[in-house]
């Protein structure tokens, strides 16, 4: 199942992941695509919000990981330093991925092939300087239902 | 001889002293209650005093090399390190996990094949020749899948027994597979105990062997790429 | 009798020990840079360094105690990184600290490398005292730290999104010039023209706090390279390059020298991998000198992770009697200044 939305700015982009937070429970993964720039980082800024974060989301390159509190903890991947699946072995990621929070990550293209079947792929593209094309899919039913919850909330186009 | 023995590579931090074949003291710990990165340390200046002991006093570490959880291991390898460097004189051993873990059954007259088992269906296995007083290492260790292992261990038509906690899940499974014989020992005491990674210690003490400090590293096991691309795609069907 | 701390520093790309008399006086500071292999991979890699860092920790302390000619009995205390940083490189330096100060019954002194990073500028000026206004950039912090006192801090601001440093990163990698950005791209700079491209100044016009922001600029940047391809014109990429570089410095600058006013604090201290720009130190130093306050910053050495500043503040610390206890931890987000240190 595939669902586009066209933002027009970072406040869009932030408000439409403000919007989806409110429908992650414990467990949810979240996987970002998109080249350096495109947005990931802010759509995460909007989800944590809507989660009631408190801290700085900062970009993760640096630490890798970044653990924020909220409704339901966050964990914030950003892999745009790493190169090969081998090098992700060893970050313990399993306790994030399967474990009792939201996880989010950037360049998820890096471990595409360690993602649990049940997650939703979030596509970031450039448009034009401050339009954003974000593209969502999955397999897995979980975020089919999730998807429709999203269409009907106010304001989207399909 | 008194040697301490550390083991840091699962979620249980477990250090053993001993002293010839008697077990001084023993600690062991659930990472869930303290993280071993905490509690390290403080649990081996603790046990020291409990038999009123000093560093000094002691003849040897050894530690567990893995395979197993790699920070958990660098956590262990790096304490040993800093407490034989500063211990001048202190020698280090460098033990394996499988091999702690096969100690447990020293004297069964059998082929012991231990396992490891971690959160993402990775098997970390070897297989010895049990003997009265040796255990003789005759499969090297091996991170992979159940498939792969059993097929390698099919070939040896003879009895044997898996140690390991949590294996009960795998026991059928095996036992299908396999013509011959097998024992399952799932236990929770069936992990690498500090005690027996001292054990191993001694015996290469005695055996005259030491490691060099500045270059001793864990032993980095994983599955191959190829593995773990098929596991993939047998989850996504 | 003087006082001799280890240092120790393993929260992100270096090996680092060193000794440190007195908190002033460097016996030694080894550093083995991991530069060489992480060139390779386009930046640090978590694991890689973690392995690095365990092979080299023994052999770089080692090297430390007989550059210095000192010996292990005589430190009086083991100062090391406990973060922000890797979780899993701090780690392998944290343990080998703990041990040694176990074996040796002495203190153990955890440092906030953020903090480290200040006492660079203790090492390096004799008479430097707080207060201060601290501006603390590299790859992986952007801070603006009032210093109140030795050990008292106070955060103003940090970035919201990138650190400066990741942001020269990022360009690098786009424009595929190599690892680590900030050098490349000050060398590249020198040869364009900073008026070339005109970059927002983010939260510089219309936000009081002293915050930064830099995603902006990465992407106004990354946009303006792919326009320049689109067209097909003839751009210089050193012409890019300055003017992004002017945009950063423009911002952490600004952003300063409004601190030190704000505060009515006359000393600026600069701290952290980026503090090595040169057009930065020239461009404070100027700007600074005309509102009457004065600039400080380490000689290139000390501005990238060492573990001679992380002893330094180890010194200070032990003066104030303060110790960590042996079950001190590794902490990948630690800001400098919630509370005292
Ligand atoms: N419609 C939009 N959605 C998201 N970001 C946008 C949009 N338009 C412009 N931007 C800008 O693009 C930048 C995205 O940066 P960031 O979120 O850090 O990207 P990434 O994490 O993908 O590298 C921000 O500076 C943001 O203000
Ligand atoms: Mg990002």
């Amino acid at each position: 199942m595939n669902l586009n939305i066209v933002t027009r700015d970072p406040e869009e982009t932030q408000k439409l992941g403000k919007r989806i937070s409110k429908l992650v429970v414990p467990g949810d993964l979240f996987a970002f695509y998109g080249e350096l720039g495109a947005g990931k980082t802010c759509f995460i800024q909007g989800v944590c919000q809507g989660l009631g974060v408190r801290d700085y989301v900062t970009s993760p390159s640096f630490t890798i990981i970044n653990e924020y509190k909220g409704r339901v903890p966050v964990y914030h991947f950003d892999l745009f330093r790493l190169n090969s699946l081998e090098e992700f072995l060893d970050l313990g990621y399993e306790e994030y991925f399967y474990g009792e929070g939201l996880t989010v990550i950037e360049w998820a293209e890096k471990v595409e092939s360690l993602l649990p079947f049940g997650h939703l792929k979030i596509s970031i593209e450039f448009f034009n300087y401050s339009q954003r094309i974000i593209y969502f899919a999955t397999s897995s039913d979980r975020y089919k239902v999730f998807l429709k919850e999203l269409i009907q909330s106010e304001n989207i186009r399909d | 001889m008194k040697i301490l023995g550390i083991d840091s590579s699962t979620r249980i931090c477990s250090l053993g002293l001993i002293e010839e074949h008697n077990i001084l003291t023993e600690y062991n710990i659930n990472s869930y209650y303290q993280k071993t990165s905490s509690i390290l340390v403080p649990a081996i200046k603790t046990m020291l005093e409990g038999v009123n002991l000093t560093l000094a006093e002691i003849d040897g570490i050894a530690v567990a090399i893995g395979p197993g959880s790699f920070t958990g291991l660098r956590i262990g390898l790096g304490v040993a390190k800093g407490l034989c460097y500063a211990t001048t004189s202190l020698p280090l051993w460098g033990i394996s996990t499988l091999d702690a873990l096969a100690y447990s059954l020293r004297g069964v007259p059998s082929l012991i094949c231990p396992l490891l088992l971690s959160t993402r269906e990775e098997i970390f296995s070897a297989v010895f020749r049990g003997g009265e007083d040796s255990l003789e290492k005759i499969i090297d260790y091996d991170c992979s899948d159940m498939d792969t292992l059993l097929a390698k261990i099919s070939f040896l038509k003879e009895k044997i027994i898996f140690i390991g906690e949590g294996l009960k899940k795998y026991q059928k499974a095996i036992q299908e597979r396999l013509n011959q014989e097998a024992l399952f020992i799932d236990s929770p005491l069936a992990f690498p105990r500090g005690v027996n990674i001292a054990f191993l210690g001694l015996e290469k003490l005695q055996k005259g062997e030491k490691e060099d400090i500045h270059t001793l590293s864990p032993l980095y096991l994983r599955k191959s790429q190829a593995e773990m691309v098929r596991e993939k795609k047998t989850t996504e069907i | 009798m003087s006082d001799l701390i280890l240092g120790i520093e393993t929260s992100c790309d270096e090996t680092a020990a060193a000794l440190v008399e007195d908190g002033k006086k460097i016996l030694a500071n080894i550093v083995t840079s991991q530069i060489k292999i992480h060139q390779k991979y386009g930046g640090v890699v978590p694991e890689i360094a973690s392995r690095k860092h365990l092979e080299a920790i023994i052999p770089v302390i080692d090297r430390a105690l007989y550059t210095s000619q000192k010996k292990l009995e005589e430190v009086s205390a083991i100062a090391v990184t406990y973060g922000p940083g890797l979780v899993g490189s701090l780690l392998v330096g944290l343990s080998v600290a703990k041990a040694l100060a176990f074996a040796r019954s002495i203190p153990l002194i955890g440092i906030n490398h953020l903090e480290a990073h200040i006492y660079a500028n203790f090492l390096a000026y004799e008479e430097l005292v707080p207060p201060l206004i601290c501006l603390i950039v590299s790859g992986g912090h952007t801070s603006l730290v009032q210093m109140k006192d030795f050990g008292e801090y106070k955060l103003l601001g940090q970035t919201r999104d990138d650190a400066a440093g990741e942001v020269f990163d990022k360009i690098s990698k786009v424009l595929d010039l190599g690892y680590p950005g900030g050098p490349i791209i000050e060398k590249l700079a020198k040869k364009g023209n900073p008026l070339a491209v005109n970059f927002p100044r983010p939260l510089l016009n219309n936000d009081k706090s002293f915050d930064f922001s830099f995603s902006g600029l990465k992407t106004a940047v990354i946009y303006q390279i792919r326009k320049f391809k689109e067209e097909k014109n003839v751009w210089k990429v050193e012409d890019v390059l300055a003017s992004f570089q002017r945009a950063v410095i423009d911002v952490l600058v600004e952003k300063t020298l409004n601190a030190a006013l704000a505060f009515k604090i006359k000393k600026i201290v600069l701290a952290g991998g980026v503090s090595a720009n040169k057009l930065l130190r020239k461009e404070i130093k100027e700007r600074a000198k005309i509102l009457d306050l004065e600039v400080f910053y380490p000689p290139l050495p000390l501005c990238t992770d060492n573990a001679a500043m992380v002893a330094s503040a180890g010194y200070f610390r032990l003066k104030d009697n303060k110790k960590s206890s042996l079950n001190l931890d590794a902490v990948s987000r630690l800001p400098l200044g919630r509370k005292k240190y």
